[in-house]
Protein backbone atom coordinates (compact mmCIF):
# COMPACT_ATOMS: atom_id res chain seq x y z
CA UNK A 1 0.00 0.00 0.00
CA UNK A 2 1.32 3.46 -0.87
CA UNK A 3 0.91 5.19 2.49
CA UNK A 4 1.96 8.56 1.07
CA UNK A 5 -0.90 8.47 -1.39
CA UNK A 6 -3.31 7.47 1.36
CA UNK A 7 -1.96 10.30 3.53
CA UNK A 8 -1.96 13.26 1.15
CA UNK A 9 -2.31 11.87 -2.39
CA UNK A 10 1.41 12.37 -3.01
CA UNK A 11 3.56 9.79 -4.78
CA UNK A 12 2.38 6.97 -7.01
CA UNK A 13 -1.41 6.52 -6.79
CA UNK A 14 -2.39 3.26 -5.11
CA UNK A 15 -4.79 1.43 -7.42
CA UNK A 16 -6.96 0.02 -4.61
CA UNK A 17 -7.28 3.37 -2.90
CA UNK A 18 -8.09 5.13 -6.16
CA UNK A 19 -10.80 2.54 -6.79
CA UNK A 20 -12.27 3.05 -3.32
CA UNK A 21 -12.18 6.83 -3.79
CA UNK A 22 -14.12 6.39 -7.00
CA UNK A 23 -16.69 4.02 -5.49
CA UNK A 24 -17.18 5.96 -2.26
CA UNK A 25 -17.09 9.33 -4.00
CA UNK A 26 -20.74 8.71 -4.86
CA UNK A 27 -21.55 9.22 -1.19
CA UNK A 28 -19.73 12.54 -0.91
CA UNK A 29 -21.74 15.49 0.30
CA UNK A 30 -22.81 17.64 -2.60
CA UNK A 31 -23.86 21.24 -2.35
CA UNK A 32 -26.85 20.45 -4.52
CA UNK A 33 -28.14 18.37 -1.62
CA UNK A 34 -28.44 21.49 0.49
CA UNK A 35 -32.19 21.79 0.73
CA UNK A 36 -32.66 24.30 3.51
CA UNK A 37 -32.23 27.96 3.84
CA UNK A 38 -30.14 29.35 6.60
CA UNK A 39 -32.32 32.43 6.68
CA UNK A 40 -34.83 30.31 8.60
CA UNK A 41 -33.02 29.68 11.84
CA UNK A 42 -35.45 27.29 13.52
CA UNK A 43 -37.88 25.03 11.72
CA UNK A 44 -41.21 24.06 13.20
CA UNK A 45 -39.99 20.56 13.94
CA UNK A 46 -37.00 22.04 15.69
CA UNK A 47 -39.19 24.37 17.75
CA UNK A 48 -41.51 21.54 18.76
CA UNK A 49 -38.59 19.32 19.73
CA UNK A 50 -36.91 22.15 21.60
CA UNK A 51 -40.12 22.88 23.56
CA UNK A 52 -40.55 19.28 24.59
CA UNK A 53 -36.88 18.96 25.42
CA UNK A 54 -36.99 22.09 27.55
CA UNK A 55 -40.14 20.95 29.33
CA UNK A 56 -38.78 17.49 29.99
CA UNK A 57 -35.46 18.89 31.16
CA UNK A 58 -37.21 21.33 33.51
CA UNK A 59 -39.27 18.56 35.08
CA UNK A 60 -36.22 16.36 35.37
CA UNK A 61 -34.07 19.06 36.93
CA UNK A 62 -36.81 19.98 39.39
CA UNK A 63 -37.25 16.33 40.31
CA UNK A 64 -33.67 15.42 40.86
CA UNK A 65 -32.01 18.77 41.41
CA UNK A 66 -31.80 18.34 45.14
CA UNK A 67 -29.91 15.11 44.68
CA UNK A 68 -27.01 16.91 43.06
CA UNK A 69 -24.29 18.33 45.20
CA UNK A 70 -22.23 20.99 43.54
CA UNK A 71 -20.12 21.92 46.50
CA UNK A 72 -18.04 24.97 46.96
CA UNK A 73 -15.10 24.03 49.05
CA UNK A 74 -13.00 26.35 51.13
CA UNK A 75 -10.46 26.52 48.33
CA UNK A 76 -12.99 27.61 45.75
CA UNK A 77 -11.37 29.50 42.89
CA UNK A 78 -12.39 31.79 40.07
CA UNK A 79 -14.97 31.06 37.38
CA UNK A 80 -13.48 28.97 34.56
CA UNK A 81 -14.37 28.39 30.92
CA UNK A 82 -16.08 25.15 31.93
CA UNK A 83 -19.89 25.04 31.87
CA UNK A 84 -21.84 22.35 33.69
CA UNK A 85 -25.16 21.19 32.31
CA UNK A 86 -27.41 18.86 34.27
CA UNK A 87 -29.91 16.63 32.52
CA UNK A 88 -29.95 18.92 29.49
CA UNK A 89 -30.68 21.99 31.61
CA UNK A 90 -29.23 25.47 31.37
CA UNK A 91 -25.42 25.46 31.71
CA UNK A 92 -23.77 27.14 34.67
CA UNK A 93 -20.15 28.18 35.12
CA UNK A 94 -17.83 25.88 37.05
CA UNK A 95 -15.31 27.37 39.47
CA UNK A 96 -11.80 26.07 40.06
CA UNK A 97 -11.86 23.88 43.15
CA UNK A 98 -15.50 22.96 42.67
CA UNK A 99 -16.66 19.42 43.45
CA UNK A 100 -19.30 17.85 41.22
CA UNK A 101 -21.21 14.84 42.50
CA UNK A 102 -23.83 13.23 40.32
CA UNK A 103 -25.61 10.95 42.77
CA UNK A 104 -29.04 10.37 41.25
CA UNK A 105 -28.37 12.56 38.22
CA UNK A 106 -29.07 10.67 34.98
CA UNK A 107 -26.83 12.83 32.81
CA UNK A 108 -24.37 15.65 33.36
CA UNK A 109 -22.02 17.29 30.91
CA UNK A 110 -19.16 19.66 31.50
CA UNK A 111 -17.96 21.52 28.42
CA UNK A 112 -15.54 24.20 27.41
CA UNK A 113 -15.24 25.69 23.95
CA UNK A 114 -11.48 25.76 24.33
CA UNK A 115 -10.91 22.32 25.75
CA UNK A 116 -13.60 19.77 25.01
CA UNK A 117 -16.55 17.98 26.57
CA UNK A 118 -16.81 15.60 29.48
CA UNK A 119 -19.93 13.50 30.01
CA UNK A 120 -20.28 12.49 33.64
CA UNK A 121 -22.16 9.32 34.43
CA UNK A 122 -24.45 9.01 37.49
CA UNK A 123 -22.88 8.41 40.90
CA UNK A 124 -19.58 10.02 39.95
CA UNK A 125 -17.43 12.45 41.92
CA UNK A 126 -15.34 14.84 39.88
CA UNK A 127 -13.27 17.82 41.01
CA UNK A 128 -11.97 20.69 38.92
CA UNK A 129 -8.51 21.19 40.41
CA UNK A 130 -7.07 23.80 38.08
CA UNK A 131 -8.07 25.66 34.94
CA UNK A 132 -5.08 27.50 33.59
CA UNK A 133 -4.09 28.39 30.06
CA UNK A 134 -1.53 25.60 29.93
CA UNK A 135 -3.28 23.02 32.09
CA UNK A 136 -6.82 21.85 32.75
CA UNK A 137 -6.66 19.48 35.67
CA UNK A 138 -9.52 17.39 37.00
CA UNK A 139 -9.66 14.60 39.56
CA UNK A 140 -12.04 11.67 39.21
CA UNK A 141 -12.44 10.22 42.70
CA UNK A 142 -14.95 7.61 41.56
CA UNK A 143 -17.46 7.08 38.76
CA UNK A 144 -17.19 7.29 34.99
CA UNK A 145 -16.44 10.08 32.53
CA UNK A 146 -16.41 10.13 28.74
CA UNK A 147 -14.00 12.79 27.46
CA UNK A 148 -13.79 14.31 23.99
CA UNK A 149 -10.87 16.70 23.98
CA UNK A 150 -9.82 19.14 21.30
CA UNK A 151 -7.36 21.17 23.40
CA UNK A 152 -3.67 20.76 22.45
CA UNK A 153 -2.18 17.46 23.63
CA UNK A 154 -1.05 17.20 27.26
CA UNK A 155 -3.13 20.15 28.44
CA UNK A 156 -6.05 18.10 29.74
CA UNK A 157 -5.15 15.95 32.74
CA UNK A 158 -7.36 13.83 34.98
CA UNK A 159 -5.98 12.57 38.27
CA UNK A 160 -7.21 9.23 39.58
CA UNK A 161 -6.33 7.76 42.98
CA UNK A 162 -3.48 5.79 41.41
CA UNK A 163 -2.32 7.54 38.23
CA UNK A 164 -2.45 10.71 36.20
CA UNK A 165 -4.35 10.48 32.90
CA UNK A 166 -2.84 12.74 30.23
CA UNK A 167 -4.78 13.44 27.06
CA UNK A 168 -2.69 13.29 23.90
CA UNK A 169 -5.45 14.40 21.54
CA UNK A 170 -8.30 11.98 21.83
CA UNK A 171 -11.62 10.60 22.96
CA UNK A 172 -11.72 8.20 25.87
CA UNK A 173 -13.68 6.70 28.77
CA UNK A 174 -12.25 6.62 32.29
CA UNK A 175 -13.88 4.66 35.11
CA UNK A 176 -12.74 4.68 38.72
CA UNK A 177 -14.20 2.29 41.28
CA UNK A 178 -14.82 3.34 44.87
CA UNK A 179 -11.72 1.44 45.94
CA UNK A 180 -9.63 3.55 43.59
CA UNK A 181 -9.00 1.19 40.67
CA UNK A 182 -9.02 3.04 37.34
CA UNK A 183 -9.90 1.58 33.95
CA UNK A 184 -9.27 3.45 30.72
CA UNK A 185 -10.44 2.68 27.19
CA UNK A 186 -9.46 4.89 24.26
CA UNK A 187 -11.72 5.45 21.25
CA UNK A 188 -9.64 7.96 19.28
CA UNK A 189 -6.12 9.30 19.56
CA UNK A 190 -3.90 8.55 22.55
CA UNK A 191 -3.90 8.73 26.33
CA UNK A 192 -1.03 8.27 28.76
CA UNK A 193 -1.25 6.92 32.30
CA UNK A 194 1.61 8.07 34.49
CA UNK A 195 2.50 7.47 38.13
CA UNK A 196 5.83 7.63 39.95
CA UNK A 197 7.91 6.94 36.86
CA UNK A 198 5.68 4.17 35.50
CA UNK A 199 4.07 5.09 32.21
CA UNK A 200 1.60 3.45 29.89
CA UNK A 201 0.75 4.79 26.44
CA UNK A 202 -2.69 3.73 25.30
CA UNK A 203 -3.77 4.17 21.66
CA UNK A 204 -7.25 3.89 20.15
CA UNK A 205 -8.69 0.43 20.58
CA UNK A 206 -6.59 -0.30 23.65
CA UNK A 207 -7.23 -0.28 27.40
CA UNK A 208 -5.29 -0.08 30.65
CA UNK A 209 -5.97 -0.49 34.36
CA UNK A 210 -4.31 1.45 37.16
CA UNK A 211 -4.33 0.37 40.82
CA UNK A 212 -3.70 2.20 44.10
CA UNK A 213 -0.22 1.53 45.42
CA UNK A 214 0.76 -0.03 42.15
CA UNK A 215 0.21 2.44 39.31
CA UNK A 216 -0.58 1.71 35.67
CA UNK A 217 -0.73 -1.90 34.49
CA UNK A 218 0.49 -2.96 31.07
CA UNK A 219 -1.84 -1.75 28.27
CA UNK A 220 -3.42 -4.14 25.80
CA UNK A 221 -5.66 -4.03 22.78
CA UNK A 222 -9.30 -4.79 23.56
CA UNK A 223 -9.35 -7.56 20.95
CA UNK A 224 -6.32 -9.31 22.48
CA UNK A 225 -6.71 -13.02 23.32
CA UNK A 226 -8.22 -13.67 26.74
CA UNK A 227 -5.22 -15.85 27.62
CA UNK A 228 -2.99 -12.83 27.12
CA UNK A 229 -5.08 -10.35 29.13
CA UNK A 230 -5.61 -12.76 32.04
CA UNK A 231 -1.94 -13.64 32.25
CA UNK A 232 -1.00 -9.99 31.91
CA UNK A 233 -3.18 -9.04 34.88
CA UNK A 234 -1.60 -11.78 36.95
CA UNK A 235 1.89 -10.65 35.94
CA UNK A 236 1.11 -7.01 36.70
CA UNK A 237 -0.24 -7.95 40.14
CA UNK A 238 2.24 -10.61 41.20
CA UNK A 239 5.22 -10.47 38.85
CA UNK A 240 4.72 -14.18 38.22
CA UNK A 241 7.22 -15.54 35.71
CA UNK A 242 4.76 -18.26 34.72
CA UNK A 243 2.11 -15.66 33.91
CA UNK A 244 4.62 -13.69 31.85
CA UNK A 245 5.45 -16.75 29.76
CA UNK A 246 1.75 -17.45 29.14
CA UNK A 247 1.25 -13.83 28.06
CA UNK A 248 4.23 -14.00 25.71
CA UNK A 249 3.03 -17.23 24.14
CA UNK A 250 -0.46 -15.81 23.55
CA UNK A 251 0.75 -12.53 22.02
CA UNK A 252 -0.01 -11.76 18.37
CA UNK A 253 1.99 -9.34 16.16
CA UNK A 254 -0.51 -6.59 16.94
CA UNK A 255 0.19 -7.10 20.66
CA UNK A 256 3.61 -5.55 20.11
CA UNK A 257 2.24 -2.58 22.05
CA UNK A 258 1.92 -4.79 25.13
CA UNK A 259 5.32 -6.43 24.68
CA UNK A 260 7.02 -3.05 24.21
CA UNK A 261 5.71 -1.97 27.62
CA UNK A 262 6.82 -5.29 29.12
CA UNK A 263 10.36 -4.66 27.85
CA UNK A 264 10.55 -1.75 30.28
CA UNK A 265 8.92 -3.57 33.18
CA UNK A 266 11.13 -6.63 33.22
CA UNK A 267 14.77 -7.28 33.97
CA UNK A 268 17.51 -9.82 33.25
CA UNK A 269 16.16 -13.19 32.00
CA UNK A 270 12.56 -11.97 31.83
CA UNK A 271 13.49 -8.99 29.65
CA UNK A 272 15.47 -11.33 27.45
CA UNK A 273 12.41 -13.57 27.03
CA UNK A 274 10.21 -10.58 26.24
CA UNK A 275 12.71 -9.30 23.68
CA UNK A 276 12.91 -12.69 21.95
CA UNK A 277 9.15 -12.86 21.60
CA UNK A 278 8.96 -9.20 20.54
CA UNK A 279 11.62 -9.72 17.86
CA UNK A 280 9.83 -12.83 16.59
CA UNK A 281 6.59 -10.90 16.08
CA UNK A 282 7.79 -7.46 14.98
CA UNK A 283 10.14 -6.67 12.12
CA UNK A 284 12.83 -4.59 13.77
CA UNK A 285 15.24 -2.28 11.92
CA UNK A 286 18.79 -3.53 11.61
CA UNK A 287 20.19 -0.83 13.90
CA UNK A 288 18.40 -2.28 16.93
CA UNK A 289 20.57 -4.73 18.80
CA UNK A 290 19.46 -7.22 21.39
CA UNK A 291 22.20 -6.02 23.72
CA UNK A 292 21.06 -2.37 23.50
CA UNK A 293 17.44 -3.27 24.28
CA UNK A 294 18.42 -5.50 27.19
CA UNK A 295 20.45 -2.73 28.79
CA UNK A 296 17.51 -0.35 28.36
CA UNK A 297 19.07 1.97 25.78
CA UNK A 298 16.51 4.75 25.23
CA UNK A 299 17.23 5.26 21.52
CA UNK A 300 16.86 1.55 20.79
CA UNK A 301 13.64 1.32 22.78
CA UNK A 302 12.29 4.33 20.87
CA UNK A 303 13.28 2.67 17.60
CA UNK A 304 11.52 -0.51 18.72
CA UNK A 305 8.40 1.54 19.37
CA UNK A 306 8.58 3.08 15.92
CA UNK A 307 8.71 -0.43 14.45
CA UNK A 308 5.20 -0.99 15.86
CA UNK A 309 3.93 1.56 13.31
CA UNK A 310 1.74 3.22 15.88
CA UNK A 311 3.35 6.62 15.32
CA UNK A 312 6.81 8.01 15.85
CA UNK A 313 8.04 8.48 19.41
CA UNK A 314 9.23 12.01 18.71
CA UNK A 315 5.77 13.53 19.09
CA UNK A 316 4.83 12.05 22.45
CA UNK A 317 8.34 12.25 23.92
CA UNK A 318 8.18 15.98 23.33
CA UNK A 319 4.89 16.26 25.21
CA UNK A 320 6.01 13.91 27.90
CA UNK A 321 8.74 16.31 28.93
CA UNK A 322 6.05 18.82 29.76
CA UNK A 323 4.47 16.64 32.46
CA UNK B 1 -12.18 36.38 6.03
CA UNK B 2 -10.63 34.24 8.80
CA UNK B 3 -12.82 31.64 10.49
CA UNK B 4 -12.91 33.43 13.83
CA UNK B 5 -14.04 36.62 12.11
CA UNK B 6 -16.72 34.68 10.24
CA UNK B 7 -17.94 33.18 13.51
CA UNK B 8 -18.11 36.59 15.16
CA UNK B 9 -20.00 37.97 12.14
CA UNK B 10 -22.41 35.02 12.23
CA UNK B 11 -22.93 35.54 15.95
CA UNK B 12 -23.95 39.09 15.26
CA UNK B 13 -26.59 37.91 12.80
CA UNK B 14 -24.69 37.86 9.51
CA UNK B 15 -26.33 34.93 7.73
CA UNK B 16 -23.99 35.18 4.76
CA UNK B 17 -21.10 34.59 7.16
CA UNK B 18 -22.84 31.52 8.53
CA UNK B 19 -23.41 30.37 4.94
CA UNK B 20 -19.66 30.61 4.36
CA UNK B 21 -18.99 28.63 7.53
CA UNK B 22 -21.44 26.04 6.30
CA UNK B 23 -19.61 25.72 3.00
CA UNK B 24 -16.26 25.43 4.73
CA UNK B 25 -17.36 22.65 7.07
CA UNK B 26 -20.08 20.74 5.22
CA UNK B 27 -17.78 17.89 4.15
CA UNK B 28 -16.35 17.52 7.64
CA UNK B 29 -19.81 17.37 9.21
CA UNK B 30 -21.15 15.00 6.58
CA UNK B 31 -18.17 12.71 7.06
CA UNK B 32 -18.60 12.69 10.84
CA UNK B 33 -22.28 11.81 10.42
CA UNK B 34 -21.70 9.19 7.74
CA UNK B 35 -19.21 7.45 10.02
CA UNK B 36 -22.01 6.83 12.52
CA UNK B 37 -25.33 6.61 10.68
CA UNK B 38 -26.56 5.34 7.31
CA UNK B 39 -26.34 7.49 4.19
CA UNK B 40 -29.95 8.66 4.20
CA UNK B 41 -29.88 9.55 7.89
CA UNK B 42 -26.63 11.48 7.38
CA UNK B 43 -28.33 13.52 4.68
CA UNK B 44 -31.27 14.26 6.98
CA UNK B 45 -29.06 15.10 9.95
CA UNK B 46 -26.94 17.59 7.97
CA UNK B 47 -29.76 20.09 8.19
CA UNK B 48 -30.36 19.43 11.88
CA UNK B 49 -26.68 19.86 12.76
CA UNK B 50 -26.37 23.25 11.12
CA UNK B 51 -29.71 24.45 12.43
CA UNK B 52 -28.63 23.48 15.94
CA UNK B 53 -25.28 25.18 15.43
CA UNK B 54 -27.06 28.32 14.31
CA UNK B 55 -29.34 28.21 17.34
CA UNK B 56 -26.45 27.76 19.76
CA UNK B 57 -23.90 29.98 18.05
CA UNK B 58 -24.47 32.91 20.45
CA UNK B 59 -23.32 30.69 23.33
CA UNK B 60 -19.97 29.89 21.68
CA UNK B 61 -17.59 32.15 23.56
CA UNK B 62 -14.41 31.22 21.74
CA UNK B 63 -14.77 31.70 17.95
CA UNK B 64 -11.49 29.86 17.29
CA UNK B 65 -13.06 26.71 18.73
CA UNK B 66 -15.87 26.69 16.16
CA UNK B 67 -14.65 23.69 14.17
CA UNK B 68 -14.26 21.34 17.16
CA UNK B 69 -17.52 22.62 18.63
CA UNK B 70 -19.40 21.96 15.37
CA UNK B 71 -17.86 18.51 15.06
CA UNK B 72 -18.98 17.67 18.58
CA UNK B 73 -22.53 18.72 17.75
CA UNK B 74 -22.47 16.45 14.69
CA UNK B 75 -21.04 13.46 16.56
CA UNK B 76 -23.47 13.89 19.41
CA UNK B 77 -26.51 14.24 17.17
CA UNK B 78 -25.47 11.14 15.24
CA UNK B 79 -25.09 9.23 18.51
CA UNK B 80 -28.45 10.49 19.79
CA UNK B 81 -30.03 9.53 16.50
CA UNK B 82 -28.62 6.01 16.66
CA UNK B 83 -29.79 5.55 20.26
CA UNK B 84 -33.34 6.64 19.45
CA UNK B 85 -33.61 4.82 16.15
CA UNK B 86 -35.73 1.70 15.72
CA UNK B 87 -33.39 -0.87 14.15
CA UNK B 88 -33.98 -1.22 10.43
CA UNK B 89 -32.08 -2.81 7.60
CA UNK B 90 -29.22 -0.68 6.31
CA UNK B 91 -30.28 0.51 2.85
CA UNK B 92 -28.23 -0.65 -0.05
CA UNK B 93 -26.06 -3.23 1.69
CA UNK B 94 -26.86 -5.79 -0.95
CA UNK B 95 -24.42 -5.70 -3.82
CA UNK B 96 -27.27 -6.19 -6.25
CA UNK B 97 -29.20 -3.26 -4.83
CA UNK B 98 -29.89 -0.25 -6.98
CA UNK B 99 -30.36 2.20 -4.16
CA UNK B 100 -29.06 5.72 -4.76
CA UNK B 101 -26.16 6.45 -5.32
CA UNK B 102 -25.42 2.77 -6.11
CA UNK B 103 -25.24 -0.59 -4.41
CA UNK B 104 -21.47 -0.88 -4.56
CA UNK B 105 -20.81 2.31 -2.62
CA UNK B 106 -23.38 1.33 0.01
CA UNK B 107 -21.79 -2.09 0.31
CA UNK B 108 -18.36 -0.57 1.01
CA UNK B 109 -19.92 1.90 3.45
CA UNK B 110 -21.57 -0.98 5.31
CA UNK B 111 -18.17 -2.67 5.65
CA UNK B 112 -16.57 0.54 6.92
CA UNK B 113 -19.38 0.81 9.49
CA UNK B 114 -18.22 -2.51 10.93
CA UNK B 115 -14.68 -1.24 11.54
CA UNK B 116 -13.65 0.15 14.95
CA UNK B 117 -15.01 3.63 15.56
CA UNK B 118 -11.58 5.25 15.63
CA UNK B 119 -10.93 4.28 12.02
CA UNK B 120 -14.40 4.92 10.56
CA UNK B 121 -14.47 8.69 10.69
CA UNK B 122 -10.91 9.14 9.44
CA UNK B 123 -11.39 6.71 6.54
CA UNK B 124 -14.67 8.31 5.50
CA UNK B 125 -13.23 11.82 5.61
CA UNK B 126 -10.38 10.61 3.40
CA UNK B 127 -12.13 8.24 0.99
CA UNK B 128 -15.63 9.70 0.81
CA UNK B 129 -15.19 13.40 1.46
CA UNK B 130 -11.82 13.60 -0.29
CA UNK B 131 -9.94 15.33 2.54
CA UNK B 132 -6.19 14.73 2.93
CA UNK B 133 -4.59 13.45 6.14
CA UNK B 134 -3.15 16.86 7.10
CA UNK B 135 -6.54 18.45 6.47
CA UNK B 136 -8.29 15.84 8.64
CA UNK B 137 -5.80 16.46 11.45
CA UNK B 138 -6.23 20.21 11.26
CA UNK B 139 -10.02 20.00 11.27
CA UNK B 140 -10.59 17.24 13.84
CA UNK B 141 -7.95 18.30 16.35
CA UNK B 142 -6.29 14.88 16.20
CA UNK B 143 -2.52 14.83 15.84
CA UNK B 144 -1.20 14.11 12.34
CA UNK B 145 0.38 10.93 13.75
CA UNK B 146 -2.96 9.70 15.08
CA UNK B 147 -4.66 10.41 11.77
CA UNK B 148 -1.89 8.62 9.88
CA UNK B 149 -2.16 5.59 12.16
CA UNK B 150 -5.96 5.56 11.85
CA UNK B 151 -5.73 5.75 8.07
CA UNK B 152 -3.11 3.02 7.70
CA UNK B 153 -4.60 0.58 10.19
CA UNK B 154 -8.16 1.32 9.02
CA UNK B 155 -7.17 0.78 5.40
CA UNK B 156 -5.51 -2.53 6.22
CA UNK B 157 -8.65 -3.71 8.01
CA UNK B 158 -10.85 -2.48 5.18
CA UNK B 159 -8.75 -4.32 2.58
CA UNK B 160 -9.01 -7.51 4.63
CA UNK B 161 -12.78 -7.15 4.89
CA UNK B 162 -13.13 -6.44 1.16
CA UNK B 163 -11.22 -9.54 0.11
CA UNK B 164 -14.35 -11.67 0.30
CA UNK B 165 -16.32 -9.33 -1.99
CA UNK B 166 -15.50 -9.96 -5.61
CA UNK B 167 -17.78 -7.24 -6.95
CA UNK B 168 -16.09 -4.39 -5.13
Amino acid sequence: MNEDYLWDRSGEPDADIVHLEHVLGDLRWSKTQRDFTLTTPVRWRGRQRAWWTAAAAAVLVLGVGTALLVRRTQTIGPVTSWQLSLAGGKPSAVRAGQVIETAGIPHATMGSDLIGEVDIEPDSRLRLLAARTDEQRLALDHGTIHARIWAPPAEFVVDTPSAKTVDLGCQYTLRVTKDGVGFLTVNMGWVAFQSHGIESFIPAGAACTTRPGHGPDTPYFLDAPEALTQALTQFDLTGSNKALNIALAAARPQDGLTLWHLLQRTHAKERSDVYDRFASLITLPSNITREAILRGDRNSIDAAWNALQLGDTSWWRKWKRQW
Amino acid sequence: MQEAALVRAAQSGDRAAFGTLYEQHERLVHGALLARVCYQDAEDLMQDVFVRALERLPSLREPAAFCGWLLTIARRMAADHQRSKVPTAEPGISLSGGTRPDGQSFAVLAIIHRLPESYRETLILRLVEGMTGPEIAARTGLTPESVRVNLCRGMKLLRAQLEGHENI
